[in-house]
């Protein structure tokens, strides 16, 4: 990805100008130690998929065409395309709540955590005691999912919990935000965002970090205030890592579930239900891993497209990044 | 220099933040020394009606400390190294070096991060039951008495790499200026050397960053762990350990037991993380080339 | 086939090449005659664990050419920790499973046959309610070791404050009960809730409402086992009666009943036996308020109730089948000092029932509660759990319709009838 003074196309290396000409063959070698080197680097990486990726995608694909109730691998019986069918179908409910309710938590959760860890990760960066605060940021992440689940519920308690409290103190009834269908969700994508914000917020610190003082001393000599540093200066340097957290936490909002199970268990009905809960259950409680691997799959399709997606905007505006 | 009025509203917003940051993690410590029962009552109580210590000692005594230290210590070591030096090469390949299939690999990479890890499950079981040569296993990985997953290798194996890590260390070697790594080549340097003394100072915060991620991470993973614990109990750590202390007659009796395991096993993490603070600083260019 | 010789071909070499690689044997060792059975549980934590460990090292000490090694992991893991280890070959010799997962166990025969002496002695010595909760397709899986029943909690001193002396005995009394009950502040909040419903977990939503409909007549499947039977006429009634105390706010979904109940904020509400020992500790000296009945149904003297357990059976992979057996007969069918089962005399020190009635007698003093006399008493009329194909999800189905009532999403008749017809769907296939 380039960065504001450097163009990569000017660099000594592989630019397009410089390929003609006389130093052709000495190019090409280099190119091919390049590549060595390069696969060298990669190679534990690519080894270890290759065993702890690969062999259990293939298990898991062989079983999305299958049915099989976990037990006994000699009891694998092939039923070609019915799990999609079964799972794709309007009338199962994995569409529509399911996936929908998946691709709402994701990306609502997203927005509040993107927009709120880049405010917080400037404003703690402007600040003393950095440590400290980075330090306070960090505690959601290291505590246990049921803790937070816990607060939560009883913050969001109609009789007697925190929010509504201050609700009917305003002069507003209670709201029962984890019982009520149209509000379950939503509250439970609000604990979410919350629980993301650490590691948002490290991952952009180590950003704006990267980013040296001349920069900002510049700004400074030519009379920029906070907004337009910003803008100008931080954001755009601050690329890569917004991509990274962007995307990571996409993904992860995608399959996450684990705060669901703590909160709702699903419910009411299939309100918060969401598609790496559904896949869980159908696997282990139900015992249809058929059905199981099918919905992995679909959710992995959904997932590398919002991926590719994603890249290929960020790529629109002249960043290079793949 | 930097503007030196006191930001008030920043410090408004992350005071603010904190706040909410840290109450579920206070409400973790007082539910520790809550008393057996207070942990379900309602309505909510912050803090316990006396500070039972007690807990702590119990919590000590139940579980086996020395065991469950050592093995989340070794598993946790293995797999912040193992992830620190894949990621920072993998990420130097990606992100400077030219190669045929680069693109797809990156996406490969990302790509490893999309699937639900219950799919995972068996599949590294089976691999790790029949892994040729250890554990009593022959060349083809049978017969054997479980193979490498009696051995605590088993414990960190699956986490010794990290699609999150590669591209995270990938995102942050970019911004790294290609002139500084052109010097260094002209100047003889081949990419290990380049590696090991350009890319990793150079990207001092963000390694800090995934290490005190991936520690966190593995420190306190609980399913795979409990699968290698179950058969073998000596490989238990700690998240396990502490899990077995919540009785299936009386949660909520044993719901202070837990959160006082939990709290002793939080307290390294956030030592660390406290101790790497300083690390933090803001990149200094070397060669002034910026 | 869709997929051709070619590809069929390729995915059953896959799927052998698998099965070969998981071959590896079961997780008992022979080492010079003496053979170590190991034993898979939900017990990890006292006073389960010492419980069992206690029995387990009588048996170790007299048998010394069969030893018996215990794991444990949380209730939560254990049907996950079966599937990996039975897949991955390294399963345990002796499996504890709840009675729900019988129908999967049985569609992938994770357990042997019991012996035809061991299963006659279950069929002739336990209760009804532990028979039904370990067969499944007229098969026995093994032996039962808790039973779990229902009946309706009560707090005695809730409804005296409101003028009740006597726990309901029909719907419509429990209806009034509940009203009289509920207490709410000024802007409406519920301080008190007459009835408890809870939500959010398959068996708080799904076992009351069996235990209603049984109280009404109905029951779950018919006679034959093929078709749902709880849209009939009673289940209808049954649920209609939880959403009218929803709907006269004398119940909310959204309390916690189960923290709500011991700290005196919810009056009634319908539970399984094992509640008795948290409530004791949760309550302390307030646990004398409360009261057991049996869960009453539309008419005077009709009950329901619906009964759960768990059950321990011997791996099919193991190499050590009989002294599998050996084990648990001696564990759960010869009579220890005190004049039960050692199993038996286990839960009941724990505050379980028993699955064998004599146990329960045996043991039976001065000092038992009288709340646990409803649930001994519902053992012989309650309804099992069904636990065949697609036992779990056909409760998890039925689950999200009850919710979907009672949040008014949708009508009894539809959420009822849409249950059913999943319900038969998933009876029919595999």
């Amino acid at each position: 990805m380039a960065t504001v003074l450097h163009d990569e196309r000017k660099s000594p290396r592989g630019g397009p100008d410089r390929r003609a000409g006389f130093a052709r063959s000495g190019m090409a070698k280099a190119r091919r130690r390049e590549a060595v080197v390069a696969y060298a680097f990669l190679s534990p990486t690519l080894a270890f998929f290759a065993i702890f990726l690969i062999l259990p995608l293939v298990f898991a694909f062989v079983l999305a065409f299958s049915n099989w109730g976990g037990f006994d691998l000699t009891q694998i019986e092939f039923v070609g395309l019915d799990n999609f069918a079964e799972i794709l179908n309007p009338a199962s409910s994995f569409v529509a709540p399911i996936l929908v309710n998946t691709l709402l938590f994701a990306f609502g959760s997203v927005v509040l955590t993107f927009v709120a860890s880049i405010v917080l990760a400037n404003a703690i960066n402007r600040l003393r005691f950095q440590g400290l605060w980075r330090t306070l940021y960090f505690l959601p992440i290291v505590t246990t999912v049921t803790a937070v689940g816990n607060i939560w519920k009883y913050l969001y308690e109609p009789s007697g919990g925190l929010i509504n409290g201050l609700l009917n103190a305003l002069g507003m009834p209670s709201v029962r935000f984890l019982a009520d269908p149209d509000t379950a969700l939503p509250s439970v994508v609000v604990v979410q965002a919350w629980a993301s914000l650490g590691v948002a917020i490290l991952i952009l610190t180590a950003g704006l970090k990267n980013i040296p003082e001349t920069y900002y001393e510049a700004a400074a000599l030519d009379g920029a205030g906070v907004l337009r540093t910003f803008w100008n200066i931080t954001l755009p340097l601050l690329r890569p890592a917004l991509l990274f957290v962007l995307i990571t936490q996409v993904i992860a909002g995608l399959q996450s579930f684990a705060l669901i199970i703590v909160m709702t268990g699903g419910g009411p009905g299939n309100a918060t239900n969401v598609a790496g809960f559904e896949m869980y259950q159908q696997a282990f409680n139900y015992g249809l891993w058929g059905i199981a691997s099918a919905m992995a799959l679909v959710l992995f399709l959904i997932i590398f497209a919002i991926t590719l997606l994603q890249l290929w905007l960020f790529r629109q505006r002249g960043e290079e990044t793949s | 220099m930097r503007p030196r009025r006191t930001p008030w509203f920043s410090y408004l917003l992350v005071v603010a933040g904190a706040i909410a940051m840290t109450i579920p993690f206070l409400d973790m410590v007082m539910t520790s020394f809550k008393g057996p029962g207070e942990a379900g009552e309602l309505p909510y109580k912050f803090l316990p009606d006396r500070f039972h210590f007690g807990n702590y000692l119990a919590a000590m005594e139940q579980l086996n400390m020395g065991l469950l230290f050592r093995n989340s210590i070794i598993m946790t070591a293995v797999a912040v190294t193992s992830v620190l030096v894949t990621s920072s090469m993998a990420g130097y390949a990606l992100a400077k070096l030219r190669f045929p299939g680069r693109p797809v690999v990156f996406r490969f990479v990302l790509a490893t991060m999309m699937f639900p890890p219950f799919l995972f499950l068996i599949p590294d079981f089976l691999i790790l039951t029949n892994w040729p040569l250890v554990g009593g296993n022959d060349f083809l990985g049978r017969g054997g008495e479980g193979g490498l997953t009696t051995s605590v290798a088993a414990l960190f194996i699956p986490f010794v790499v990290s699609g999150f890590g590669i591209f995270l260390m990938r995102q942050f070697i970019v911004t790294i200026p290609d002139e500084m790594i052109e010097a260094a080549r002209i100047d003889g340097a081949g990419e290990f050397t380049i590696w090991r003394h350009i890319i990793l100072p150079q990207t001092t915060p963000v390694l800090i960053t995934l290490g005190l991620l991936t520690f966190v991470g593995t420190w306190n993973e609980y399913v795979w762990s409990l699968l290698i614990s179950t058969v073998n109990p000596d490989l238990m750590t700690l998240p396990v350990g502490i899990q077995l202390l919540q009785s299936y007659l009386d949660p909520n009796q044993t719901l202070p037991l837990v959160m006082a395991g939990l709290v002793i096993s939080i307290a390294p993490v956030l030592t660390i993380f406290l101790l790497m603070q300083k690390y933090y600083i803001r990149g200094v260019m070397i060669s002034g080339l910026k | 086939m869709r997929w051709g010789t070619a590809g069929r071909a390729a995915a059953l070499a896959m799927a052998a090449a698998l099965a070969l690689a998981g071959c590896s044997t079961g997780g008992s060792e022979t080492d010079s005659g003496k053979v170590t059975l190991t034993v898979l549980t939900h017990y990890g934590n006292d006073p389960l664990k010492s419980g069992l460990q206690k029995m387990v090292d009588e048996w170790n000490k007299n048998h010394p050419s069969i030893q018996v090694k215990t794991q444990a992991v949380t209730y939560e893991d254990l049907l996950q920790t079966v599937t990996v280890r039975q897949t991955g070959g390294k399963a345990p010799d002796i499996i504890q499973a709840y009675s729900l997962w019988g129908g999967q166990l049985e569609r992938a025969q994770v357990l042997a046959e019991p012996p035809e002496d061991i299963q006659q002695d279950i069929k002739t010595n336990f209760s009804t309610a532990a028979v039904g909760a370990v067969t499944v397709d007229d098969k026995i899986l093994g032996y039962p070791t808790e039973v779990q029943t229902y009946a309706l909690y009560y707090n005695k001193k809730l409804l005296a404050e409101a003028g009740v002396t006597e726990p309901p005995k029909t719907w419509d009394e429990l209806a009034t009960v509940a009203a009289k009950v509920t207490k709410r502040d000024a802007k409406g909040n519920i301080k008190v809730a007459g009835f408890g419903l809870t939500s959010g977990w398959d068996s708080a939503v799904v076992h009351p409402f069996l235990c209603l409909l049984q109280a009404a007549g109905g029951q779950f499947l018919s006679d034959d086992g093929t078709q749902a039977a709880f849209n009939s006429p009673a289940g209808k009634a049954a649920l209609e009666f939880e959403k009218s105390l929803i709907d006269a706010k004398s119940a909310d979904p959204a309390i916690n009943v189960l923290r709500a109940f011991p700290s005196e904020k919810v009056a009634m509400t319908i539970n399984a036996g094992w509640w008795i020992g948290s409530l004791k500790t949760a309550m302390k000296d307030k646990y004398e308020n409360v009261g057991v009945a049996p869960v009453p149904g539309p008419d005077v003297g009709d009950r329901g109730s619906l009964a759960y357990g768990f059950f321990m059976g011997v791996n099919n992979k193991s190499q050590h089948k009989d002294e599998a057996w050996q084990f648990l007969e001696w564990m759960n069918a010869e009579q220890g000092p005190d004049g039960a089962t050692r199993m038996g005399s286990f839960q009941y020190s724990v505050g379980t029932i028993p699955g064998r009635p004599a146990d329960s007698e045996a043991l039976a003093d001065d000092n038992t509660d009288p709340n646990y006399q409803p649930f001994i008493d519902a053992l012989e009329y309650a309804m099992p759990e069904p636990n065949g194909r697609n036992g779990q999800k056909i409760k998890t189905t039925l689950q999200k319709s009850i919710e979907d009532v009672w949040t008014g999403t949708r009508s009894v008749d539809d959420a009822l009838a849409d249950a059913a017809e999943q319900t038969n769907a998933m009876l029919s296939s595999g």
